[in-house]
């Protein structure tokens, strides 16, 4: 096959083109984060902050409490992912690979939750969290989120590509069934975790609508809510809030570039099984 | 001999699914049933209940604050979903080519808005379209294009919004279509090479076709995440922001959330989330029977 070299040249300046205007928010927001008052006002406008210096980063700790938040959306996200990943798991194994009275009628019941826009739940929710006094708490804001219709059916896919075989196998030799599932068919299921830790992080970690009806003070506050907050306030610096959004953004870059491939698996996976 | 109770097939696996559907059934399907019920009575949260029947959603029809967020939601749906399926596709075009030298850390440029929480992206976006410093009007000045009031004029303000979810969506859903293109077998592009196709040809007769069911996925997931458009609008609107810019760009959910949880009318707010989600299962239904006529299943 082959192409001419203009063609080539103009793919990629349109690739170019495009790309620095999708990342140019983002630079942006970097560059703007080092930036002081003075420089951010001035015309034209800077390019680059002419010192790289922390300073906004550590007023933002010390205006809100930041860390605070910080720590909260991270104790969150590991709690609901773990929690995704053990109950989901499970249960996707059970549906897929066993059978047992009653199976279809739950599983089908628990699929409607996919349809249900979330808004729905909002309102009840809130009296059951007011109900167990878990308002204004970490689990309060955690709890509904641990759990996941979307995540078991990911999984539940999965399983079903697997063989029954290994069942069998460990059966014979005595296993229980959930011998089995931790011991076989777990392992081999590691992308399709992967997949959903990517998913539950990214969800949990941007999570702001039930965090901001759940959350009253800064005793369960999270990240999202905090700096939502912090614009509120009367006087809006930002170079501040761009150092908070560029905290807030750094774990995500992280998880994608370390896990970059299952990353964008994960999501054309999505697109794939529906 | 009598397998013990544990050890039964049945027991297992409904202890195996317990957990799960314990918590989906407390916090999910039982609220829903919860919600669609109280959208039948008057409640402040904290008072007895007062049953009024369907007058939750007569009030819904002559609700100004909420026809207007449903004019927005709708325009914003519009607007946002044909956008980002066009973009979409020209970008794919471009970075979906192997042959192209470096083209998957270019890629990555492209993905990064999928990286900024919602919140964040709405925050930046806020800076950018500032009127006095923001870099749009910089960059529109050079074209000799006056300033704009994008956050404060209510003629533009519902275009902000429109701008910071097509660039939240279309990073997403290019990672869908680039899988998508990947997946098309190359011996259709060689026959049609041979054929003489031309670029647009090509386009046209095989990526198009070929892609429709990774399309067909965008737009259904697409247009349910634009009805329920809430954390941008938020934050761009900002708290306590005047009639006229809440009446130009507040959604469907933030009138729910307003109604819920700062007013304290609950079963209004829950008659208003059942209106949305019978709108949303309308227009899925309604796409899953247009379908048949364009999407093409290999």
């Amino acid at each position: 096959m082959h192409r001419s070299k203009t063609n080539i040249a103009v793919s990629y300046f349109l690739i170019i083109l495009f790309g620095l205007a999708m990342a140019t928010p983002f630079v942006w927001m970097i560059l703007s984060s080092f930036k002081t008052e003075v420089e951010l006002m001035q015309t034209p406008p800077s390019f680059l902050p002419r010192h790289y210096k922390l300073t906004n980063y550590l007023t933002i700790m010390q205006s809100i409490p930041f860390l605070s938040f910080y720590l909260h959306t991270i104790i969150i996200t590991v709690i609901r992912t773990l929690a995704q990943l053990a109950f989901c798991s499970m249960a996707a194994f059970a549906f897929a690979k066993m059978h047992f009275k009653g199976q279809n009628i739950v599983f089908i019941v628990l699929l409607t939750v996919l349809m249900v826009p979330v808004q729905m739940i909002l309102v009840p929710d809130y009296i059951i969290m007011r109900t167990l006094g878990l308002v204004d708490s970490l689990w309060g804001v955690a709890l509904p989120g641990m759990f996941s219709a979307f995540g078991m059916f990911l999984l539940r896919q999965f399983y079903m590509s697997l063989p029954n075989e290994f069942l069998d196998a460990g059966r014979i030799d005595g296993c229980s069934y959930f011998g089995v599932f931790r011991r076989l068919y777990l392992p081999l299921s590691k992308s399709a975790l992967i997949s959903l830790v990517i998913f539950t992080v990214m969800y949990s970690w941007n999570d702001y609508l039930w965090p901001l009806i759940i959350s009253s003070s800064d005793n369960s506050r999270v990240l999202s809510v905090g700096i939502a907050l912090l614009q509120g306030q009367n006087r809006v610096y930002y170079n501040e809030l761009m150092a908070g959004a560029t905290m807030a953004t750094i774990p995500v870059i992280l998880i994608f570039v370390f896990f970059q491939r299952y990353f964008v698996q994960g999501i054309a996976l999505s697109g794939i099984k529906g | 001999m009598r397998t013990s109770f544990i050890k039964k097939e049945g027991v297992q696996g409904w202890l195996m699914i317990l957990p799960n559907t314990l918590g989906l059934l407390l916090f999910y399907l039982i609220p829903i049933g919860w919600s669609i019920i109280l959208s039948l009575f008057k409640w402040n949260g904290l008072s007895k209940m007062k049953f009024i029947g369907f007058q939750n959603f007569g009030l819904l029809f002559s609700d100004a604050s909420f026809l207007y967020s449903l004019r927005n939601t709708f325009i914003y749906s519009i607007v946002v979903v044909p956008l980002i399926i066009l973009f979409v596709l020209c970008f794919g075009v471009l970075l979906a080519r192997d042959e192209i030298k470096g083209v998957a850390g270019f890629r990555t440029l492209y993905f990064l808005p999928v990286m900024t929480m919602p919140v964040a992206a709405a925050l930046i976006w806020k800076w950018l379209l500032n009127s006095r410093f923001g870099l749009v009007n910089k960059f529109l000045g050079y074209l000799s294009i006056p300033p704009i009031n994008w956050l404060t004029s209510p003629a533009y303000v519902l275009p902000s919004v429109i701008i910071i979810g097509i660039w939240l969506g279309v990073a997403y859903d290019l990672i869908i279509i680039i899988s998508g293109m990947k997946g098309i077998p190359g011996m259709y592009y060689e026959a049609a090479d041979i054929d003489g196709a031309s670029g647009f040809r090509k386009f046209f007769s095989i990526t198009l076709p070929l892609l429709t069911p990774s399309l067909f996925f965008i737009l259904i997931t697409q247009l349910i995440s634009c009805f329920q458009v809430f954390d941008t609008v938020s934050i761009i609107l900002g708290a306590d922001p005047p009639g006229s810019l809440w009446n130009a760009a507040c959604s469907v959910v933030m009138n729910i959330y307003q109604n819920g949880f700062v007013n304290f009318r609950m079963g209004y707010s829950s008659a208003q989330s059942f209106m949305l989600f019978c709108i949303v299962l309308l227009i899925t239904l309604v796409q899953f029977k247009v379908q048949k006529k364009w999407v093409n299943y290999a």
